[in-house]
């Protein structure tokens, strides 16, 4: 009996055992898992008392024009803003009540210097009791070309992307509407509370039907499937997709067509057989080499561009997708790396806006940079840069002719549920030898590509080729 | 520079307070490993059960002696039962079986034997919860079990 | 190095680090912690000579008042010095404790003596007692405040040891439940969750130990579930506590501030925490008394932690060890009464404060600022401690 009696206490030992073991593995996952997500919280005043003692890196574009600084004002360290909204959606803010964003948000670490060399450098800090110096960034961005990318956007809603093909670099990105970030405080309810999200960045997270512009990614599919695909087709301004009828812009009816003339014109009529004839499989394979429905890594956070499954495609849609409706919705950065990994020779860089990361000191402690993808051969590669520079010679693309240098494009124009037209550019410049790959988007703008968005992308091509190499 | 200091003392606490946790461990575990081999020796009969802290001494000592027949307690290597302590003699005391009874008595030691306090001159009869005391250590000798 | 000399040199660090940084030079602080020191090696010394019984208990209870103590003081060191006096009036109340129930040798036959004085103190409670953060557990007394769940909580265990001695006492073992199930009602309507949830635990296990009869263990277990789901529809703040604890991060500045607080201040400790004195324990709410375990994972890591989890895990082994070697069954009942509401009690606490289990208001023993906490503990172990002198008398023998 006593020892039935012991043998119980025993199960008891058992479960007290338990109990402290849970704690101790609860607090050590705690600390591994979950300690770093929490500390950064708003709430958290320590990291206030961090932040007032902390000098934030300054952000500099890549000829090293001061883009974001921080003062010291009696002791508190203020952090200036000199261009306002023009880096509003590329660098953000940081405050203490609304949080942080943009660049200032993703580098938040590094711009504080928290976590490289932590315990030494920061038992040094702490034992003299100085400021912690933060890190500087150095941004593929430049600022000439942002400058005129924003004054381009200025009244309308949509975005501007400007990218390097051969190494990824982010030259411009804009976003409007914007806000400036000097003083939040004042602007926030209104900002909050716009309707037309000045707060939300469309270059990384807005998302559009591609339009016309998609043909471009079709165009690759029947590339590599001639064997499979006839390319030839007589367009009459319309074709009709398991009773539903898909017209050609304005009800244009193109004659005889073939694939180069289809996307010099834009011809839906042609584009959508061939998709239909290239079936479902094959163009949910193109996208996906395009990382259309994947997830592109950068050190910004791209939106994922979105292509419906498989299973759910039938005819209409699919005949939709092969002019870029449908279900399909991409970024302006994503439709900036199709320009740009065509021009590339048929590889597309990971998108990235940090060229360099210094210290205080001015020393460099890191390059920017992304992989390279290989997307399609640079045989096609090479036929579809040939057939975009038709676009922009003879084609739709004609206000995005710029002279003496050769340029390559697809416009686009997205119908909308709501509102007018999405008018859309993609393109790169000089053809032979691309230093710029750009994406201009215009929210419900109500004209065509070629009218409204292709002489923007012209402009912005032309400061950036003025700039020379980089 | 004070500060450095101070940074660093925090951190030796924590590794104190470990240190003294593994001691407490290990004097623990000494425990145990030690009941359980009284345990598998002890297979009924009387004992000598040790009162005295083992942590203080310098010399090994066990924590249970079986008394079942006659036995010596001493320094000397013939004894039954052997504890190094310098404060007790080659030979020391004797514990003697009579039928059921126990007795002890002092062989001559030089610092005696002691029963319940008072030094033994003539031999004694053992009682349960008796106290003997040889040099330093102190025993209870435990007759009734269960 | 023996223990006890370990324990010396970390209060000796502990107090120099408090003289030269923390409180710079100030003299008292030399004074205290040397007579705290003092007091540890004198009484440590007492217990072993005077074969007291047990001699970790005493040494490992000092050690964690101890980093009580200078965590306190860190915080405030008015709240510092007044510790180190529940301090010394806790050892007077361990030898008490310990001399006291050696004294008697018939504490298990004053059942109805135990019922009565709960009873007595839960009614004087809501009849003269001051409601403090909510909960109407506290006394009045000239000036100090006092908790009588904390006495209420040894004679609870003194109780269910006497109904275990002389079940014949009570006219059946319904009597006994109902009676069990009164003390727990009554800390639900003082809105002392904790304390209850504790009561019931200890409760619970011991009837586990005691009982052959299953189908009753399990009629139980279904009480304490239909309480906790009524107190959840009908008293609000048993609501507040559950949402709190499901996702305080919703709302961060409300229901959900204490835990988020505390949470931030343990991920801020990191695994070796900020230092001593480095880290901002300041902005996190009740850090003297519930939350002062955030305060050690901030200042000394989680390895400070696990290392005062490991030091009660000790304290509590010890406690069982007690347990499984006494013969005598009510000594034996309140030996594993008080080992069990410790080894809870500290669960409770420390799974609270670090959102394992939702939070209630209840001390981390000997390491919490309050003078009824650190008395009622020093008076459970003193009697502990007289407990263990019966196996060291060589009375008693394992069998396991």
């Amino acid at each position: 009996m006593k020892s039935d009696f012991n043998k119980r206490i025993i199960h008891l030992i058992i479960f007290s055992s338990c109990l402290f073991l849970g704690m101790i593995v609860y607090l050590t996952y705690f600390q591994l898992f979950i300690g770093d997500k929490i500390v950064d919280n708003p709430y958290n005043k320590r990291q206030w008392a961090r932040e007032d003692n902390t000098l934030r890196g300054f952000i500099y574009d890549r000829n090293g024009v001061e883009l974001a600084t921080t003062d010291v004002v009696e002791d508190t360290p203020v952090r200036i803003y000199p261009f306002e909204k023009m880096y509003s959606h590329v660098i953000g803010y940081s405050s203490k009540q609304y949080g942080k964003y943009g660049i200032e948000n993703y580098y938040n670490d590094t711009l504080m210097a928290m976590n490289d060399g932590t315990t030494v450098a920061r038992i040094k800090e702490q034992i003299t009791g100085e400021m912690i110096r933060g890190n500087h960034l150095v941004l593929t961005i430049d600022h000439e070309i942002q400058k005129n990318a924003e004054r381009l956007l200025r009244g309308k809603r949509g975005s501007i992307v400007a990218i390097d093909p051969s190494t990824g670099e982010v030259l411009a990105m804009v976003s409007k509407p914007d806000f400036s970030p000097n003083n939040l405080t004042e602007q926030w309810d209104r900002l909050i509370n716009d309707d037309k999200s000045p707060l939300l960045n469309r270059s990384l997270s807005g998302l559009y039907p591609p339009g016309s512009t998609y043909k471009v990614v079709v165009a690759a599919s029947v590339l590599e499937n001639l064997n499979s695909v006839d390319t030839q087709h007589n367009c009459t301004g319309s074709i009709v997709v398991d009773g539903y009828e898909i017209s050609d812009y304005g009800k244009i009816a193109h004659g005889a067509v073939d694939l180069k003339k289809s996307l010099t014109e834009s011809c839906n009529s042609n584009f959508v057989r061939m998709g239909v004839e290239l079936g479902v499989g094959k163009i949910v394979d193109i996208s996906n080499k395009f990382f259309i429905g994947k997830s592109i890594e950068s050190d910004m956070p791209l939106r994922q561009s979105r292509i419906p499954k498989e299973s759910e495609i039938e005819s209409t849609e699919l005949g939709a997708m092969s002019i870029g409706q449908g279900k399909l919705l991409m970024t302006p950065m994503h439709m900036a790396l199709v320009a740009s990994t065509v021009a590339n020779n048929g590889v597309m860089l990971e998108p990235h806006i940090v060229r360099e990361i210094q210290n205080f000191n001015g020393r460099i402690l890191q390059r920017g940079g992304g992989q390279s993808h290989r997307v399609i051969s640079s045989n096609i590669a090479q036929e579809l840069k040939d057939m975009m520079v038709a676009v922009v010679n003879e084609g739709t693309g004609r206000n995005a002719r710029i002279q003496g240098i050769k340029v390559g494009g697809k416009t686009g124009t997205a119908q909308t549920d709501s509102g007018g037209d999405h008018s859309m550019f993609i393109g790169f410049a000089p053809a032979d030898n691309p230093r710029i790959a750009i994406a201009v988007v215009l929210e419900n703008e109500g004209r065509s590509g070629g009218q409204a968005a292709a002489p923007i992308a012209r402009e912005v091509m032309q400061v950036a080729l003025k700039r020379g190499g980089n | 520079m004070f500060r450095i200091f101070s940074l660093a003392l925090s951190y030796v606490f924590i590794f104190l307070i470990y240190y003294f946790i593994f001691n407490i461990i290990r004097l623990i575990y000494l425990d145990i490993k030690n009941m359980k081999e009284k345990e598998e020796s002890n297979t009924g009969g009387p004992f000598l059960k040790l009162l005295t802290t083992k942590e203080k001494l310098d010399f090994s000592v066990e924590s249970l002696y079986s008394v079942k027949q006659d036995a010596v307690i001493g320094r000397g290597a013939e004894s039954d039962i052997k504890i190094e302590d310098i404060f007790i003699s080659t030979k020391h005391a004797q514990i003697t079986r009579d039928e059921d009874e126990f007795f002890i008595e002092d062989l001559e030691s030089v610092n005696g034997t002691y029963l319940n306090g008072n030094r033994l001159e003539d031999v004694a009869r053992l009682k349960n919860g008796d106290k003997v005391g040889i040099g330093l250590l102190e025993f209870v000798f435990v007759k009734e079990t269960g | 190095m023996r223990p006890i000399n370990i324990v010396v040199i970390i209060n000796t660090l502990f107090f120099l680090l408090l003289y030269l940084f923390i409180d710079p030079l100030n003299t008292y602080i030399i004074g205290a912690g040397a007579i705290l020191t003092a007091l540890i090696v004198i009484c440590s010394f007492i217990i072993n000579r005077a074969n007291m019984g047990d001699s970790y208990i005493f040494l490992i209870i000092s050690l964690l008042s101890s980093i009580g103590i200078v965590v306190i003081y860190r915080l405030d060191s008015a709240s510092g010095v007044r510790q180190i006096m529940w301090y010394a009036l806790g050892v007077v109340l361990y030898f008490l404790g310990y001399i006291i129930f050696r004294s008697f040798r018939n504490w298990d036959e004053y059942i109805y003596l135990y019922i009565g004085t709960s009873i007595l103190l839960f009614v004087s409670t809501f009849a003269v007692g001051t409601t403090i953060k909510g909960a109407t557990n506290w006394i009045q007394i000239g000036g100090f405040t006092f908790q009588p769940a904390e006495v209420i909580k040894i004679i609870f265990v003194f109780f269910i040891a006497a109904y275990i001695a002389y079940p014949e006492k009570l006219k059946n073992v319904y009597v006994f439940l109902g009676l069990v199930y009164v003390h727990i009602l009554f800390l639900f309507l003082q809105r002392d969750l904790g304390m209850a949830m504790l009561l019931f635990g200890v409760f619970i296990s011991i009837f586990y130990v005691s009982n052959k009869n299953y189908k009753l263990l399990l009629y139980n277990l279904l009480p304490a579930f239909g309480i906790i789901v009524i107190g959840y529809f009908t008293m609000n703040h048993v609501q507040v506590r559950y949402e709190a604890w499901i996702n305080p991060w919703r709302d961060i500045s409300g229901r959900g501030y204490q835990i988020t607080q505390s949470l931030f201040a343990i991920a801020e400790g990191g695994f070796f925490g900020t230092g001593l004195g480095f880290g901002r324990p300041d902005y996190i709410p009740e850090v003297h008394t519930d939350f002062i375990f955030s305060a050690i994972c901030e200042e000394m890591g989680v390895f400070g932690g696990i290392a005062v989890i490991l030091l009660y895990f000790i304290l509590i082994y010890r406690g069982f060890k007690i347990t499984l070697q006494i013969k005598d069954m009510f000594k034996k009942t309140v030996a594993l009464g008080i080992t069990l509401t410790y080894s809870y009690q500290t669960f409770i606490i420390i799974g609270g404060v670090t959102k394992l289990i939702p939070l209630t208001g209840i001390t981390l023993p000997f390491i919490s600022y309050g003078g009824s906490s650190l008395v009622s503990a020093f008076i459970a172990f003193g009697i502990l401690q007289g407990i263990s002198k019966d196996v060291l008398e060589g009375a008693e023998l394992i069998e396991v």
